[in-house]
């Protein structure tokens, strides 16, 4: 079966600083790889790329078979993402939000039950109304889980969707995920928390400095063994 | 602790400025202060003395617009400007008073407050003439100018602790109300000279002749008083600035907790993303109240001067620049850490540019429309075939200018910019004072061809002119366009208002 994400070669360099070296990587349809490594391995600057909202410097990117940077539009229409700050415009409401990403990702009129159904289900039901810059930060990670699953994508990239968000909205996004997951979607998730990432993904691969240096089923970094392996990695 | 703070984060927002060009930028403005000051200070002894005592009876009124003027800036910037977004600072024990010096030390990168500044000083030449006592007069004017720009600053944090609660912003709405009716009813019943005639800055003046006249008793106790009134702002200002920084609820936090009423989509993506960026800036308090001070302001002065249509003509040259600086200089921030989530749906980049384009466009036209409206209203003389083609003219071009550098420099120079607080601004305020310098002074040259046009009578003039530069403004912006289809130059610019 082809791979729904697939890196071949990606390098994303900001001037003399290199980013991402030369990742290798290929995602099944209904997998999930968590990608973990310290502050500033790549994490992000992939899922932006894969998200295609930064180009690579050099590679190449395919998005259930299209080459990001030759057709954007048909592998962003694919593709739901999760920015790691942010993500959201601060003087519209999530509703606002949901409407233009419906509108620009030609979601059928009925979309609007399957928003209802994720505001709810990430409690965010009674804010759908308010305007996005007086949420707090758990609040923000939450609507913006809900704006990257809303349309069913075949690609869900969730970058730091734990980050400061309760449990209860923790359960939610896993919830999702597996959702994503059971609908065949590949789904790559970049955290620092571990647990929760072998919680949410059966593979994971570990980024330091721009590299993969290790990747393999998420068990493995599971418990006190899994968690001083994963520091040896980073170290 | 304040003298170590304020020079410290003066430093820092320095280092900030990357750009060496802009560096040098920076410190050429600051050095052409000087020159113009001296400049106007030789052309008013080099002036012919024909019309002194003309020049002399209007001075209480160019002194009382200076007045005017520093208090207005502050209070439509809700505060006045400062070095550092609050929310930038919030972790570091700034002082009250730090927050207010700062704020008085970038009051004066604001090119309405220099002009009228340089001004004043031509003013006082020409009225003092070619005496000995000059440098007195001219040293009553400076402590003149530094007394009501700080009692300016000192009235925008009195407003900023003020509308913090509903009593509060009752208040400010009552005066604010008085001062536009008083001033309706004073154009209405014709009574602008007689008020102008007794205007509070005629002790002033007098003090600025009386050096010149060597009077030295009458020029020491005015401008003692004048100092004296200087060094109590200078007390009263901390303590009104940390009073303010004292007062429970925010305006702000209140209006982001209310609910928007929902409405059903739009028909096309275009459609909806204007409709966001609209809302973006009805619902920004910064850019509702200076969208509100840029259309009703200038149109009231102008109305309430009576003006000439050749002289009304003016009036949308100014406006479109000040609209511009609004958020049009940067107006990508509008969607600040929105701009990475948007970047990553499945559109056209031409249509994201285009929704902004469109709201940008509105705002300029629309602001301008007003002013206008309000000057030609209260016009003196019947308009011709070429004071309408002027007015006309002059409008479209200034807008269509003040688009396509908006567009330039929005990609060029992205920076991040909540537009969330009441002083938030869509730069830094050197760039801010650049921008001002750069926008103004182009459309006031375009402004003032315009109008020499209609005093020609040259309608036809009008048109070619204002053809050719929107046709200019157009190349541009196309240009702009072609620079935003690139995905790098796209991903930088939603780097730099997302994260900063």
């Amino acid at each position: 079966m082809p791979a729904q994400v697939e890196t071949i070669g990606l390098r994303v360099a900001f001037g003399p600083v290199v980013a991402v070296h030369s990742l290798d990587l290929a995602v099944q349809p209904a997998a999930s790889v968590a990608l973990v490594g310290r502050n500033g391995a790549g994490k992000s600057t992939t899922l932006r790329v894969l998200a295609g909202v930064l180009p690579a410097t050099s590679g190449e990117v395919l998005i259930a078979g299209i080459d990001v940077t030759r057709d954007p539009a048909t592998a962003k229409a694919r593709v739901g993402y999760c920015p790691d700050v942010g993500g959201l415009i601060p003087r519209a409401t999530p509703w606002e939000h949901l409407a233009l990403a419906a509108k620009l990702r030609g979601l059928r009129p009925n979309w609007t039950q399957r928003a209802q159904g994720l505001l709810e289900q990430f409690d965010l039901a009674g804010a759908a109304d308010r305007v996005t810059a007086g949420f707090s930060h758990g609040m923000g990670r939450r609507l913006s889980v809900v704006l990257a699953v809303l349309h069913e994508p075949q690609v869900l990239l969730l970058d730091e969707p734990f980050d400061g968000v309760d449990p209860l909205g923790v359960d939610a996004t896993l919830e999702v995920i597996a959702q994503a997951r059971a609908g065949g979607s590949a789904v790559i998730v970049s955290t620092h928390l571990l647990d929760l990432a072998a919680s949410a993904c059966e593979e994971v691969v570990v980024l330091r400095a721009g590299r993969v240096v290790a990747a393999g089923p998420s068990a493995e970094l599971r418990g006190d063994a899994g968690r001083q392996r994963y520091r040896a990695l980073l170290s | 602790m304040t003298h170590a703070q304020l020079p410290a984060l003066v430093r820092l927002r320095w280092h900030m400025v990357r750009v060496e060009r802009v560096r040098v930028g920076l410190l050429v403005l600051a050095a052409l202060v000087p020159g113009l000051l001296c400049a106007a200070v030789i052309a008013g002894q080099l002036a012919p003395r024909g019309r002194s005592f003309d020049a002399t009876v209007l001075t209480p009124t160019a002194f009382l617009g200076f007045a005017v003027l520093s208090l207005v800036a502050p209070l439509a910037a809700g505060g006045g400007n400062e070095l550092f977004p609050p929310e930038q600072l919030v972790a570091y024990p700034i002082r009250p008073a730090t927050h207010f010096f700062e704020s008085l030390l970038v009051a004066p990168l604001n090119l309405a407050w220099m002009s009228q500044f340089v001004l004043l000083f031509g003013i006082t030449s020409f009225v003092t003439g070619t005496r000995p006592g000059l440098g007195l007069a001219l040293v009553t004017t400076l402590v003149y100018v530094a007394m009501v720009t700080v009692a300016g600053q000192m009235a925008a944090w009195f407003l900023i602790g003020a509308r913090q609660n509903l009593v509060g912003r009752r208040l400010v709405w009552a005066v604010t109300a008085a001062v536009v009716v008083g001033t309706v009813l004073v154009i209405r019943l014709h009574l602008g000279y007689a008020v102008l005639d007794h205007a509070p800055t005629r002790p002033v003046v007098s003090t600025v002749l009386a050096g010149g006249a060597h009077r030295y008793s009458a020029w020491l106790s005015g401008t003692a008083a004048l100092f004296a009134l200087l060094l109590g702002g200078l007390w009263c200002g901390p303590r009104v600035c940390a009073w303010a920084l004292r007062r429970p609820g925010d305006r702000t936090r209140f209006r982001e907790s209310r609910t928007q009423r929902r409405r059903p989509p739009a028909r096309t993506a275009l459609a909806m993303l204007v409709r966001v960026d609209r809302a973006n800036v009805w619902r920004s308090a910064p850019l509702r109240r200076g969208l509100l001070v840029l259309a009703i302001l200038p149109g009231l002065v102008a109305a309430g001067a009576a003006l000439r249509w050749e002289s009304v003509v003016l009036v949308p040259a100014l406006v479109a620049a000040g609209a511009g600086l609004l958020y049009g200089v940067n107006m990508f921030c509008l969607d600040a850490g929105g701009a990475t989530w948007l970047a990553s749906l499945p559109h056209s980049p031409r249509v994201v540019i285009a929704a902004k384009t469109i709201v940008l466009a509105e705002t300029i036209v629309g602001s301008c429309l007003v002013a206008a409206v309000a000057g030609v209203l209260r016009a003196t003389d019947p308009p011709t075939v070429a004071d309408v083609t002027a007015m006309a003219g002059c409008l479209l071009s200034c807008s269509a200018i003040v688009l396509a550098t908006c567009l330039r420099l929005s990609i060029r120079r992205p920076n991040r910019a909540d537009l969330r607080g009441h002083r938030d601004t869509p730069a830094p305020p050197a760039a801010m004072a650049v921008y001002s310098v750069r926008l103004a002074t182009v459309t006031t040259f375009v402004g003032l061809l315009f109008s020499l046009a209609a005093h020609q009578q040259a309608w036809a003039a009008c048109v070619l002119l204002a053809s050719g530069l929107i046709a200019l403004s157009g190349l541009s912006i196309a240009h702009s366009l072609r620079r935003w289809d690139d995905p790098v130059v796209r991903s930088r610019v939603v780097a730099a208002v997302s994260n900063g």
